[in-house]
């Protein structure tokens, strides 16, 4: 549906250039929900925005059901844009039409009839909830409003793409989730492709089938949500799935966390599992099946795409063999396990 | 006295008004197209062109640089080209025009500034073309504050009608100069001035209610 390949971007400022993508490639199938999740400065708005063009990439290609947008002229491109709905953290509604006039606003541009776009604007808003709000002006509105007014006029033109840019995170709590269960409704009963950006992992737990985590102009990692979430690889994506920190574990284990193997030290381990098997109480019977001393350093359960999912992040006193076989245990009934790292000191067992 | 004033108050108000009328519908028909590609032609504006851009806008400064005595001196040539006439009501108009287009391009390219660039960003990911842009997202936004500029615009060339007595114009400014200042009429000055105040205050009121009529911000 969407292909980016080696995507490169870079704004010319006074002292020399800011390169905001540094070689992307991306795909984006039919009819999924992806997720680009980032810190602020780190190029997801300038990737979203390369989609359709807004921002012409420095290199690289950008390729839209099977047409290159990069190789067409202005008015052909213009073309594919109509099919290529986008939303904005801020809305970017016009304040001088009524909501009904903004959702028309699309279909006047593609030069639509009167009629055509009567038939059109009144179901479209009828899809968002807001018919009764039709002849209200965009300033008497409140965020979650404005931004499903934002939905309706993106969907106006019946794009099968639709891009979201920061599209909740000018929004409070509540009414993300209102949002991003609009957007949901968006992709499964029209069937459109969704790209989202955010800086909110919330957000691609919610909605999203697939992540790509952006840092520095480049993909770190890339993957479902649910894999990413269960065996987050990338450290910045650590930082977004809400693992503590190297520094914040050490502070917690009140001793260094080190990265070099220590055959007498302890380990310490990330631990990813699914409903099933956090169902079942891996703890006990971690220590009963095994003579190992655990100490449970953090622990989380998080509803991914509907699943919970928990992490646990434990450390532990055994000998290396018997770290293997719990190892293999562990993973054998499904559970992802992660080295964080090795501490140097035992565990005594409590009294 | 007060013949004086029932006799030429009227007129004088008629010639201020054809004066004003006419060379605000001039600015009005030039300075918003004139505004608009001031920014249109900017440095990331809709259709870029620095060239046109620095031109028209060193055009726009020389001519709001002249003061408006010398610069309805220095186009007697062209006044007389378009009203055949280089003195009279008629001939101040041209002048007036010329010297409120610019003004007027600049108050018209401020309020355009002040369309949220999200918006045009929004109308491009839309497929509008330039004009669309121009016609459905930057006019249609900036109107309040178009109208709040045209209206600084008119009560302007109130003023500059004035000035414009020395050619002969007649007007409100031109009866208050000659009866008022040069024959000691205080009567007649201060109705003139009564009068100018006024006209001034309906036209900001006017101006500035629909301006407020047209925000829905």
């Amino acid at each position: 549906m969407i292909e980016l390949a080696g995507l490169r971007k870079t704004y010319r400022g006074p002292d020399g250039g800011v390169e905001a993508l540094r070689g992307v490639d991306l795909t984006v199938e039919r009819g999924e929900v992806f997720g680009v999740i980032g810190r602020s400065g780190a190029g997801k708005s300038t990737l979203l925005r390369c989609v359709n063009l807004l921002e012409r990439p420095t290199a690289g290609r950008v390729v839209v059901d099977g047409v290159d947008l990069t190789a067409l002229p202005p008015a052909a491109l213009r073309d594919v844009r109509r099919g290529i709905g986008m939303i904005f953290q801020h809305f970017a509604l016009l304040s001088s039409r009524t909501v009904r006039d903004n959702v028309a606003l699309p279909l006047e541009l593609a030069g639509r009839s009167k009629a055509e776009i009567a038939d059109a604007v009144d179901p479209m808003l009828e899809f968002v909830g807001l018919t009764s709000m039709r002849d209200r002006f965009p300033a008497q509105l409140s965020g979650g409003q404005a931004q499903r007014v934002g939905i309706a006029r993106a969907l106006a033109s019946r794009p099968s793409v639709l891009l979201c840019d920061e599209a909740t995170s000018a929004l409070d709590p509540e009414t993300t989730q209102s949002i991003l269960a609009l957007l949901r409704e968006v992709n499964r009963t029209l069937g459109v492709t969704i790209v989202l950006i955010t800086h909110e992992m919330g957000v691609i737990k919610n909605v999203a089938d697939r992540v790509a985590v952006i840092d520095a102009g480049r993909i770190v990692e890339e993957g479902a949500v649910r894999d990413v979430f269960l065996h987050p690889r990338a450290p910045i994506t650590r930082t977004f799935v809400g693992e503590p920190t190297a520094e914040e574990l050490s502070a917690m284990l009140g001793a260094p966390l080190g990265d070099a193997p220590s055959a007498r030290g302890n380990v310490v381990w990330r631990l990813g599992f699914a409903e099933s098997s956090a169902r079942d109480s891996l703890v006990t019977t971690l220590i009963r099946r095994f003579p190992l001393e655990l100490n449970i350093v953090s622990g989380t359960i998080e509803r991914v795409g509907g699943e919970p999912l928990g992490t646990l992040v434990v450390e532990l006193t055994a000998d290396p063999s018997v770290r293997d076989d719990a190892r293999s245990y562990l993973e054998s009934v499904g559970v992802r396990v992660d080295i964080l790292g090795y501490v140097e000191r035992h565990l005594q067992p409590a009294s | 006295m007060w013949n004086d004033i029932f006799s030429l108050l009227p007129e004088a108000l008629w010639e201020t008004a054809q004066m004003v009328g006419v060379s605000s519908l001039v600015a009005l028909i030039a300075g918003v197209p004139l505004g608009v590609l001031l920014v249109a032609t900017d440095r990331g504006g809709i259709t870029p062109n620095v060239v046109l851009n620095r031109v028209v806008g060193a055009v726009v400064n020389a001519t709001r640089s002249v003061p408006f005595i010398i610069l309805m001196v220095a186009i007697i040539p062209l006044t007389r080209l378009i009203a055949h006439t280089s003195i009279g009501t008629a001939a101040a108009m041209v002048p007036l025009a010329i010297a409120a287009i610019p003004f007027l391009g600049r108050l018209v390219e401020a309020a355009l500034r002040e369309v949220p660039r999200s918006l045009i960003e929004a109308a491009r990911a839309m497929g509008a073309t330039p004009l669309q842009i121009v016609t459905k997202v930057l006019l249609p936004e900036a109107r309040p504050g178009i109208v709040a500029g045209f209206t600084i615009t008119v009560i302007s060339l109130i003023g500059y009608s004035a000035v414009a007595g020395a050619i002969g114009a007649g007007g409100l400014g031109d009866l208050g100069v000659r009866y008022g200042y040069e024959r000691f009429d205080t009567a007649v000055m201060i109705a003139t001035v009564a009068v100018l105040i006024v006209l001034v205050q309906c036209i900001q009121f006017a101006g500035d209610r629909l301006a407020r009529r047209l925000t829905h911000r």
